[in-house]
């Protein structure tokens, strides 16, 4: 498996809401912009889970996804909708690290992969 | 604080597989892998169903971390939780048809003051999940942050 160097993913403005349908987590800081800011935050953020889903899309592009033995991430800043998120991996062999930055270069994730 | 017994709380659920989740899960991620949106193409290389994208491990863990979340100690804390760290392993392939039956089980819960001096509390769940055939497909680490108030 080679996994390219770069990608971009633009958030849609719905996304929160898109992600929150499909994947049933409605936890409220994904959907209700008055809450999140009354619980400290900027604005509704997008699931953890999407931004680590975008992460395996950008690794995997159309390979075989039984090629990924482990993907653990740590989620270091809040997506919030209409961000630009730029992805960059570093293969070495069987490992891959993957960083996730938005478009003001605040990283948003980090993460490691190891491939069959 | 009042969630000290939490540690040990265990709940399971099964998530049956469909192929149709797995096209909606995909297209919310703008995502055209063709091994997981095109049954003709899958079954041109082995014959099977469609397989799932690694984090739809999220989506067939969900039944039985609702589970948990519902659980009256833990449903305290739900509004302020955030998702900090998240852990895979994955073993069998995952595919549309596939019956996954998961074990969540709280096994990490302590406080930690960040560099401002505030404190969090962090809870740690550990999933394993089995197919129908009993092998093992995934076993997940969610590190979860409950902010402190």
């Amino acid at each position: 498996m080679k996994v390219k160097d770069k990608s971009k993913v633009k958030i849609g403005k719905y996304m929160p809401y898109y992600y929150a349908g499909v994947s049933l987590d409605y936890n409220l800081i994904h959907i209700d912009r008055e809450f999140a800011q009354a619980n400290g935050l900027p604005d509704i953020i997008l699931q953890g889970m999407c931004t680590m889903g975008l992460t395996a899309k950008h690794i995997i592009e159309n390979d075989h996804p039984s090629k990924i033995k482990t993907f653990k991430v740590r989620f270091l800043n809040p997506v919030l909708p209409a961000d630009e998120l730029n992805f960059k991996s570093h293969q070495n062999d069987n490992e891959i690290n993957v960083e996730v930055s938005n478009q003001n270069g605040n990283k948003v994730l980090r993460g490691q992969v190891t491939v069959r | 604080m009042s969630t000290d017994n939490i540690i040990g709380k265990k709940y399971e659920a099964d998530y049956e597989i469909s192929f149709e989740k797995i096209k909606e899960f995909a297209e919310v991620l703008g995502d055209k892998n063709p091994h997981y949106i095109d049954r003709e193409f899958v079954k041109s290389i082995d014959g099977g169903h469609p397989f799932a994208p690694p984090t739809f491990a999220a989506i067939y863990c969900q039944p039985a971390l609702k589970n948990l979340y519902l659980d009256s100690e833990f449903s305290k804390l739900v509004s302020r939780l955030v998702h900090g760290e998240q852990e895979y392993s994955f073993g069998e392939p995952v595919r549309s048809g596939d019956l996954i039956h998961t074990t969540a089980e709280v096994v990490e819960n302590f406080n930690k003051t960040n560099r401002s001096g505030k404190v969090h509390q962090i809870i740690e769940i550990m999933t394993t999940s089995t197919n129908q055939n009993n092998k093992l497909v995934c076993t997940a680490t969610y590190r979860l942050i409950i902010r402190g108030e």
